[in-house]
């Protein structure tokens, strides 16, 4: 139970409701951590992070244009609308959409063209479809409930036990170290976002309910991705690619219990 | 969104584990789940434990563990 619960605002309701999700969405990236085949299953999971970075500006942009139909008489929409057209290009990483991901995946030995050329991750492809309709249908402030994920990104230690585990190069994990960094500032960003929006409570029902899906869809495109290979599963496994030696840690972290803090 | 009771939702997630038993909970949290979580949220929550128990990957407690960043 989260103890800002009682704290009653709305981005602490928020947190409520997905700290019931995290031990569901924590378990990919645990169990992979865990797995003898890491190697083979990292570059197949960075895929659906491909896709699912690939569709983020756009989604955004989307609920941006539908908040500014509606802004001049809804203030929440105001307010989203304004929130949206500081974030977006914070979120802009390259001039191709996802393509900073596509830049990690190449770093492991994967051809750019071979995972543009990929059918989507069909649970993206439904999250997105989701939150559109959500957009069109009830209100463009769903958004937030996807962004909040921002607040339950891998941290730096994590991300470097993932490098030791998998033993590729630092240059495969542009994204998740840069990422483990940015995020908890956009997160706070976007929490004070939500309690200074004039929310009522079916504005708040539609952003948890963004944000359960987010994670249901996400954690069940990388279940997939782990069990099966996904979509990326046609790929060639990157195994021509050498094990990175001498650079798997910074040389202060040096056990798996410092890097998760234990 | 649906419209099953929230009474139900309170059950539903102490049977799926999400949560501890029902006389455990605070009654402000109690009233959160009433009041704030849809019968929706809960299915979606219910579905994502049933994927993982079939892929046989465990859940779990610590944070510090998140997914991989999306974007």
């Amino acid at each position: 139970v989260h103890t800002d619960l009682l704290a009653r605002s709305a981005s602490a309701r928020l947190r409520g409701k997905i700290d019931l999700a995290l031990p569901a969405y924590g378990a990919p990236l645990a169990h992979l951590l865990e797995r003898p085949d890491i190697r083979e299953l990292f570059p197949r999971c960075l895929v659906v992070s491909y896709h699912t970075s690939r569709s983020m500006v756009p989604l955004m942009e989307a609920a941006l244009g539908h908040a500014l139909e509606l802004a001049p008489g809804d203030p929440v929409a105001a307010s989203l609308a304004a929130y949206l057209a500081r974030h977006i290009p914070e979120e802009r990483h390259h001039p191709e959409h996802g393509g900073a991901v596509l830049d990690d995946l190449s770093a492991l030995g994967l051809d750019p063209d071979e995972v543009r050329a990929l059918p989507g991750t069909p649970q993206i492809d439904s999250l997105v479809a989701a939150e559109l309709a959500w957009f069109r249908n009830d209100h463009p402030v769903a958004i937030l409930g996807y962004l909040e994920l921002e607040a339950h990104v891998a941290d730096r230690r994590t991300v470097e036990l993932l490098i030791e585990r998998t033993r590729y190069p630092r240059a495969a994990f542009g994204q998740l170290l840069l990422h483990s960094r940015l995020d908890p500032v956009h997160a706070k960003e976007l929490h004070r976002v939500l309690d200074a929006l004039p929310l009522e409570e079916w504005h708040e029902r539609l952003i948890g309910l963004s944000a359960l899906r987010a994670i249901t869809l996400i954690t069940d495109a990388f279940v997939d991705a782990i069990v099966d290979g996904g979509v990326a599963a046609p790929l060639t496994p990157p195994t021509a690619l050498a094990p990175a030696q001498g650079e798997l840690t910074s040389g202060v972290i040096t056990t798996d219990q410092q890097l998760l803090g234990l | 969104m649906s419209t099953e009771s929230d009474s139900s939702n309170i059950e539903r997630l102490v049977e799926a584990g999400l949560i501890d038993e029902e006389s455990l909970i605070p009654d402000a949290h109690a009233s959160f789940l009433n009041d704030d979580l849809s019968a929706d949220e809960v299915d979606a929550l219910i579905s994502i434990l049933q994927k993982l128990d079939k892929a046989k990957i465990p859940v779990v407690q610590n944070p510090y563990y998140a997914c991989i960043p999306i974007y």
